[in-house]
């Protein structure tokens, strides 16, 4: 590198050698890192230097061109998207991103198919014995996770190719390091920080025995919050066999063991007794269900909540009348673009009214306002990046 | 284990679901997409590059310092700069042939294929 420096330190997004390297994170090549610090950078300068583009576009001739053409204002998001992928400002920016994504996925496949066997010995020594890991192999992949590479991601979630593996998970943790940029953490764990956080200071008195988060993944949100509550039972649902034994062998090297990793689908919760946990919760998962698993992931949720027990729900703020059109269809184009299918219904979804019709008071649910925590001090380090990305969420809390 | 060819086949296959269209041509979308990973593998160079230099400089090999003050002299000079001449040569090359054209006489494939039958 030249000496001189036109970038501040403190903006660039950290170089992937500062992720935690746990127990099970896979390995890398000089030029395997290299790839994955130039996407960090991809993704920063293109919301930094790029991004800004499309909402100075639909002031300047997007929004301009609809009201002209039609007489009056966009109604829906949807209108908003059809007028700004009649762009070719905006289109530009989306093939950026798009390509950003699919080069992303490309080295993540890279790094962990050349060491299946090896990461799934490694996966293998740090579960075994353990009883906190409980795989069930009748449990089938829902179709609206089986029809979906989410996120691009070939195999999304829950290919196997050897006995054992965890690769889909090892994928997924090194890439969640180079999207967010570093803004969560060298863990990738400011969003469960943040909760972790949040629940302390609202409710202090707070003390579960037993908390219930389903789809899990590998739980980088997940510990910690079993972290904050040393003392609790942590039971952590997935459909998915490698994110859970790379969940569960991630958590054992990072020395926590207060959470029980079991492949289940929150659709069926059979398994547990009514009123058996204080808190269940989901984390950015809400969005990858479906129109008919959402509810009933609700519900029975609610049915295993304990009388005076929280549900807890973080995700991307829900569209409303309050947010603008323009910053709606913003945070739908992961929806269109990045196979994120289910999000734009889900965050259009009245969750108060879906939480408050499966038997909890819509007037006692809690929207609170949360942001991820970083490793960096505050004022330091990089900053937030475009809406639907953002460490920016909402923690949908009701009390049965 | 998977061979490198089932890796590298693996690693570059498309996810489920119909890619959006972004830009007019199915030629300009193929254009950014190699234009992107030429930046990318760029990026890795220099990134090893300056891994190469570090090292170098860290077993006294060579002073970084050395890297930065280089001159190299008129012959190895001119001689760095005619490649570099031709590589903008070699960039540019589309738009010098288009300018080309613009003198005229070009036949197409279809035209010559007439003339011949023909003589």
């Amino acid at each position: 590198m030249t000496k001189s420096q036109s970038v501040p330190d403190e903006l660039a997004p950290p170089p992937i050698s500062e992720a935690v390297q746990h127990g099970v994170y896979p390995e890398m090549v000089h030029d395997e890192r290299a790839r994955f610090n130039f996407h960090a950078c991809l993704y920063k300068a293109i919301s930094d230097e790029v991004s800004p583009g499309n909402s100075l576009i639909y002031d300047q001739r997007v929004l301009p061109k609809f009201k002209k053409e039609h007489g009056r204002k966009p109604e829906s998001r949807h209108e908003v998207r059809r007028a700004m992928t009649a762009d070719p400002f905006h289109n530009f920016w989306g093939a950026l991103r798009r390509n950003t994504m699919e080069m992303r996925q490309v080295n993540g496949q890279l790094v962990t198919l050349r060491q299946l066997e090896q990461m799934a010995e490694r996966a293998e020594k740090l579960n075994a014995g353990s009883d906190r890991l409980v795989l069930n192999d009748t449990v089938e992949i829902p179709y609206y996770v089986a029809e979906v590479d989410h996120h691009c991601m070939p195999g999304s979630y829950y290919r196997e190719i050897v006995p054992g593996d965890v690769a889909p998970a090892a994928n997924y943790d090194a890439g969640f390091f180079v999207t967010t940029g570093g803004t969560i953490g060298g863990l990738c764990d400011g969003g469960g920080k943040s909760v972790a956080n949040w629940l302390q200071t609202s409710y202090p008195e707070f003390a579960p025995k037993r908390i219930l988060d389903i789809g899990t993944a590998l739980g980088n949100t997940l510990l910690p919050i079993a972290q904050a509550f040393p003392d609790t039972e942590f039971i952590a649902l997935d459909v998915s066999a490698p994110m859970l034994r790379y969940g569960h062998a991630r958590a054992a090297s990072l020395g926590i063991k207060n959470i029980k990793f079991i492949q289940m689908n929150g659709e069926n919760l059979s398994a547990f007794e009514p009123g058996e946990f204080d808190l269940v919760m989901t984390s950015i998962f809400l969005h990858e269900l479906s129109s008919k698993s959402l509810p009933k992931i609700i519900s029975e949720g609610h049915r295993v909540l304990a009388e005076g027990g929280l549900m807890l729900h973080l995700e991307q703020p829900q569209y409303s009348e309050d947010m603008p059109l323009y910053e709606q269809y913003m945070r739908d184009w992961d929806s269109y673009n990045n196979n994120e299918p289910f999000w734009s219904a889900m965050h259009e979804t009245d969750l108060i009214a879906l939480l408050s019709s499966v038997g909890f008071d819509a007037a006692a649910v809690n929207v609170a306002s949360l942001k991820g925590i970083s490793d960096y001090e505050d004022g330091k380090g990089p900053t937030s990046v475009e809406h639907g990305r953002a460490p920016d969420w909402h923690a949908y809390v009701a009390r049965k | 284990m998977l061979s490198e060819s089932e890796i590298l086949k693996l690693a570059t296959t498309k996810a489920k679901g119909k890619r959006p269209k972004y830009l007019s041509t199915p030629a300009e979308e193929h254009l950014l997409s190699m234009v992107m990973v030429l930046a990318e593998e760029l990026a890795v160079m220099r990134e090893r590059s300056d891994t190469l230099e570090r090292l170098l400089d860290k077993y006294g090999v060579i002073n970084r310092d050395e890297i930065e003050t280089y001159q190299p002299g008129s012959q190895a000079g001119q001689a760095r700069q005619k490649q570099n001449l031709q590589f903008t040569s070699r960039l540019l090359r589309s738009l010098r042939q288009e300018v080309d054209t613009m003198k005229g006489g070009d036949k197409s494939a279809e035209e010559m294929a007439e003339i011949l039958k023909k003589r």
